[in-house]
């Protein structure tokens, strides 16, 4: 107990918060596509969970991990497919689509593991990433240990930031999501197709959840168990408005989400005699904590939730 | 002068509703042509026809003498057909730039150049005279400078029509001669536009052509200079309006609201109302008049309840009410018909019966008990739908299915018919046709003939100067200038409206 | 006399043809893994019926649904998003045991009661904390919710981990409630107890409120338009509490019936999923308090037959979250497109005269 705040121990605890907070950077990530274009996704969860499961199939069956990373992205795209064509298109209650667009992801990855491993007592195990020491970054010392002896998803989520910074605030691109998001009826009145903006960020969104599921499965695991995203989604649409819509914000407040869930780990391996129950809990109301923290809804993209009638 | 635009027989329904029914419009090139009709008549209709945001259902468009075939309001602007709408297509948390240059990604570049923009942005902008600073956040300027982004916006992307849709509406009379400047200074340079608008004077004042609406028709297209404005007003209702009915003699009673050195904060601490003082006697109305954004808003909700004041006290038949809430505010028996319809003054899911109980809901004898009494609240409906002329499908249907003007007339119900001792009526005709403005203008005039104190909040001076008994100018939050109905001055109150003295 | 109406038959033909479809869209997943989905459905549709126990287990089923599914239509007609049945529902689940167990020698009345309002109470203050922070924080009901969720989750596995452990302390569950705590059962011989009838009872006091009193009309009228309510001298803050509250308070019930007619005792993960299950019935039964009930039945049907359908021809029994999740989606958008649909079908009619 008295040594549990040495320095190998923070190292330790640091790597493995960057390392926890990568699956809730890629769902938030793409949370903010989507959120930015004005579509609340609470799909993230369910479309990790597919992701997860996806990544696993892939690797399963090819044996290549980065090959079942793809069809997670894949996966990823397709249900958000699905989630785009009911919100965007047929434009139906987004929060609702997203809890149902959740029970669906459930529903497919429960039942099809099954159906191609069978009823299985002990999950199956595929090939999985492992940690890419970058050369002389990695040499470090403290700071090499914790940044650079990850796992190369960890680098690509980490890229993603200042490439999605990039995008939304230097192209048209991005100023044509932000526009859509802000005033979709403004957008229309200027050429912006506001319903293929939104259906193309939902599918973004969709590829990084499928991504920060594979990561799941892949890089911190080597298999698929039912529910293993429990509420990780949830938490990356929480990081989204933690972040305030900003890549740099949404970062940050992954990062947080990570150390909790670090810090919980490490404190219920070290037996400090507090049940690990309430451990568990602490990420869900760090969250509650941050949602109610960020008085009112000043900086939300102004037409998040609403769809777009002409 | 050769033609630039003909549109021939468009039609367009919404449902079953014929918006536009063989409606015929040529647009010769320099020309400034009026679209004059009232709310509905199918005006907004037929340009976004035009700009492609409709499809129409029958009819063709030919532009520069090639037809049309409009799928989106980009191939609209790629021709150079340009559209300000009446409330701006804006994006507030964008700057300047992001807003003139947004969805421009194709010809422009996938990267923004900033520097580059910039500078051919200012060009034009210099070109007819407009100053505008790129790096603003939109938000943050005045409504005058916020229509100057939209036109550079239009000029930009290289408007060779240019559709304007009531752009007078948020401007004071100053800022609008220098609106009517600019666009005389681009037909010269051989810009067509289209004002849509339904103000007499604006059409014979700076439109050389006008065609005028009604039910989604056109009635007349005629030189402006071959009439007049009421031989305008006939073309554009169909009829002679009716002059309202006015008892000769009435009487001034006591005071009913008496406002002292009266100032609210807004969220920033911006003073949105500036120590106004103002008197409102029982059997009058007094009418202020201002822009749009000066305090009319705020001044109507601090008396009401619904924002707190910072300083000053607000009496109600000699009670302080300063400190009140709206619930005790609303029982004491103030009537308000409030700016938005749709955002206070009625829940659009709800049935015309369940909105004109809206106050009262819990009420004997609309309550027993418990539970509601239908049978006490259908009668209720019935009444108030009869006597007020509402149409409705029936008193079931939501209020979300009344056109504009019966659903003010079922918010007019509630609020008078009660014999308010105050009734704060804030642009009580915005949005509505001429029939149902003259109901509403007559149940006014009937309020403070039965005794109410009426306090009209209004942009339109017409209506002002109709209604009221006295009149008080509000300006950035003060009151600038009150006066008798006698000495009512068009041009005075302009410029007071402006902020001149 | 009144017309034939197409219309109104058409709101009704909406959820029927989603079902439909969502069984024949499963049927291509169950030719994917070789079986025939006749069969399948065979048993999952008259494995119900095969003997009283099992045709009592739909009620069973369909009972918590009833009452998580109320909960959310009562949010969801005030304007909330209350996503948090399933933890509402393991706090009044939590308090239902507790006073199963202290009160369980009382008469049944009397501890019964005890426990259905404890579960309330619980119910009601794990809704009225997201609202709390809604109305006074503007914290997104949603997030908070959900996160609740997973914080109910995991007390209760703290709950029969610790402090309320069975006294031989073997597995991680409570000792049994008192007998007098357990819920009478209606039909002899099976496990169908007076809880639906009181989930059902609760389904029309629900309408009541929410439409023929000025109660539920205020709160209606703050989640339809909160502006507008508020112009009318409503308090927004205090109906959205109260709101939230009630829906807690609605799934709570979920809980009591779960533990005093169910399981008799609190144990980790029962009941899973039970809250988001009353969300699926609430949507299908567009959000009305008579049609939560039936596609509460429905549901319960569909999970009571899925359970015969892995027996017999043994298709994983998930493949019903599957199609459950097809309805919702199918009927939504059935929803959606209809006024589309009668606009087409008024327009032709218009034709033809």
């Amino acid at each position: 107990m008295k040594d549990i705040f040495n320095i190998t121990f923070l190292i330790a605890l640091l790597s493995a918060s960057i390392r926890l907070s990568v699956p809730i950077l890629f769902a938030a990530l793409g949370g903010m596509y989507s959120e930015k274009s004005g579509v609340v996704n609470i799909g993230l969860e369910g479309m990790m969970l597919v992701g997860a499961f996806a990544g696993v199939v892939g690797s399963y069956f090819t044996g290549s991990y980065w090959i079942g990373t793809i069809v997670a992205v894949l996966s990823g795209m397709l249900i958000a497919a699905l989630f785009a064509l009911i919100t965007v298109k047929i434009k139906i209650n987004q929060i609702v689509s997203g809890v149902a667009i959740n029970l669906l992801a459930v529903g497919i990855t429960s039942f099809f593991y099954r159906a191609l491993f069978g009823i299985t007592t002990v999950p199956i195990t595929v090939n999985a990433f492992s940690p890419v020491s970058i050369p002389i970054l990695s040499d470090i010392p403290i700071i090499g240990e914790i940044l650079f002896k990850q796992t190369a998803l960890v680098y690509i989520a980490f890229i993603l930031v200042p490439i999605s910074h990039y995008i939304f605030y230097k192209t048209s691109l991005g100023l044509n999501i932000r526009t859509v998001g802000e005033h979709p009826m403004a957008a229309d009145t200027v050429g912006i197709p506001v319903e293929k903006v939104r259906t193309a960020c939902v599918l973004i969104s969709g590829a990084l959840a499928g991504l920060g599921g594979s990561f799941l499965s892949l890089g911190q695991f080597n298999m698929f168990v039912d529910n293993m995203v429990s509420g990780r989604g949830f938490i990356a649409v929480a990081a989204v408005i933690f972040g305030k819509w900003s890549p740099t914000g949404v970062l940050m407040a992954s990062l947080i989400f990570g150390v909790a869930d670090a810090l919980q780990i490490r404190i219920q391996m070290s037996g400090v005699s507090i049940p690990y129950q309430f451990l568990l809990m602490f990420p869900y109301i760090l969250t509650v904590v941050a949602v109610t923290g960020i008085v009112g809804r000043t900086t939300s993209p102004k037409a998040l939730g609403t769809p777009y009638e002409k | 002068m050769n033609t630039i635009l003909r549109m021939v027989s468009i039609s367009k329904y919404f449902g079953t509703l014929a918006a536009n029914e063989d409606v015929n419009l040529e647009v010769k090139k320099g020309e400034i042509h009026s679209l004059l009709g009232e709310n509905g008549a199918g005006k907004s209709t037929l340009m976004n026809v035009l700009y492609g945001l409709y499809q129409p259902d029958k009819g063709e468009i030919f532009f520069e003498d090639k037809k049309l075939n409009l799928r989106s309001s980009k191939d609209a602007i790629d021709l150079g057909i340009g559209m300000i709408h009446q409330h701006f297509m804006l994006v507030p948390v964008h700057t300047v730039l992001e807003n003139i240059i947004m969805g421009m990604g194709k010809e422009k570049g996938l990267v923004i150049k900033e520097e580059k923009l910039k500078k051919e942005i200012s060009e034009i902008a210099k070109k007819y005279g407009m100053e505008i600073s790129l790096d603003s956040k939109v938000g943050n300027l005045s409504v005058g400078q916020q229509q100057r982004v939209e036109i550079v916006k239009a000029l930009y992307r290289g408007a060779k029509l240019l559709i304007m849709d009531e752009p007078t509406a948020v401007l004071t009379p100053q800022e609008t001669e220098e609106l009517f400047t600019t666009l005389k200074i681009m037909a010269e340079d051989g810009m067509s536009i289209i004002l849509i608008t339904h103000k007499l004077k604006e059409v014979m004042f700076v439109c050389d052509r006008v065609t005028v609406l009604r039910d989604g028709k056109v009635t007349k297209t005629i030189d402006t200079k071959d009439t007049n404005e009421l031989e305008l007003a006939r073309f554009m209702i169909g009829r002679e309006l009716m002059p309202i009915e006015r008892k000769q003699e009435y009487k001034v009673g006591e005071p009913i609201l008496e406002i002292e050195s009266l100032s609210h904060e807004g969220e920033k601490g911006e003073k949105s109302l500036n120590d106004i003082s103002l008197t409102v006697n029982s059997g009058e109305v007094l009418g202020i008049a201002g822009v749009d954004g000066n305090g009319q808003k705020e001044l109507a909700e601090v008396i009401v309840g619904l924002m707190k004041a910072s300083s000053g006290t607000i009496l109600l038949d000699g009670k302080d009410i300063t400190e009140n809430t709206i619930e005790e505010i609303v029982k004491m028996g103030v009537g308000y018909i409030p700016e938005d319809r749709h955002k206070r003054g009625l829940i659009l899911d709800f049935s015309v019966s369940e909105n004109l109980i809206l106050k009262d809901y819990y009420k004997k004898p609309y309550r027993k008990t418990l539970f509601f009494d239908f049978n006490v609240i259908n009668k209720h409906a019935d009444d108030m739908i009869s006597k007020y002329s509402i149409k409705t499908p029936g008193r079931h249907a939501e209020a979300k299915k009344l056109s504009g003007g019966n659903q003010q007339k079922v918010v007019v119900a509630r609020e008078i018919h009660k014999l308010p001792k105050l009734l704060i009526a804030v642009q009580p005709t915005r949005g509505v046709d001429i029939g149902a403005t003259e109901f509403i203008h007559q149940e006014i005039i009937k309020a403070k003939e039965d005794g109410a104190a009426v306090l009209l909040i209004s942009t339109e001076l017409s209506e002002i100067n109709y209604l009221s008994d006295r009149i008080a100018v509000i300006y950035k939050g003060g009151i600038v200038g009150e006066m008798d109905k006698s000495d009512f001055d068009e041009n005075r109150i302009g410029l007071m409206m402006a902020g001149a003295n | 006399m009144k017309k034939f109406d197409i219309f109104q038959l058409l709101k009704i033909l909406i959820p029927i043809a989603a079902v439909f479809l969502a069984l024949l869209l499963g049927s291509v997943l169950l030719l994917f893994i070789d079986v025939n989905p006749l069969e399948a459905y065979r048993y999952l549709i008259f494995g119900n019926f095969t003997n009283k126990y099992n045709t009592a287990e739909i009620f069973v089923k369909s009972t918590p649904i009833i009452l998580t599914g109320l909960a959310f239509t009562f949010a969801f007609r005030t304007g909330l998003f209350n996503i948090g049945g399933e933890g509402q529902m393991f706090a009044g689940a939590m308090a239902a045991v507790f006073v199963g167990l202290k009160t369980g020698h009382l008469s049944p009345f009397l501890t019964i009661s005890l426990s259905l309002i404890g579960a309330i109470i619980a119910g009601a203050i794990w809704g009225l904390i997201p609202g709390f922070l809604k109305g006074i924080f503007g914290s997104s009901e949603i997030i908070v919710t959900i996160m609740f969720n997973y914080v109910a989750l995991y007390l209760i596995s703290y709950l029969v981990d610790k402090p309320l452990r069975e006294s031989i302390g073997f597995y991680p569950q409570t000792d049994l409630i008192g007998k007098n705590a357990f819920l009478p059962y209606v039909v002899p011989n099976t496990r169908l107890h007076i809880g639906f009838v009181i989930a059902v009872i609760i389904s029309i006091i629900v309408y009541i409120i929410l439409w023929k009193t000025p109660f539920g009309y205020r709160l209606r009228a703050v989640g339809f338009n909160p502006d507008g309510a508020e112009y009318s001298g409503m308090s927004i803050k205090k109906s959205i509490i109260i709101s939230m509250a009630i829906s807690g308070a609605l799934a709570g019930v979920a809980g009591f019936t779960e533990i005093n007619g169910i399981h008799h005792r609190l144990l980790d993960n029962f009941s899973k999923n039970v809250g988001f299950d009353g969300i699926a019935a609430a949507l299908l039964g567009s959000a009305n308090p008579a049609g939560v009930v039936v596609s509460s039945i429905l549901l319960g049907m569909l999970q009571t037959g899925s359970n015969s359908m892995q027996r017999g021809v043994g298709v994983p029994a998930n493949i019903v979250s599957i199609i459950q999740a097809m309805i919702i989606i199918l009927v939504l958008a059935g929803n959606m497109l209809r006024p589309k649909l009668e606009l087409y079908m008024r327009r032709k009619e218009k034709v033809i005269e």
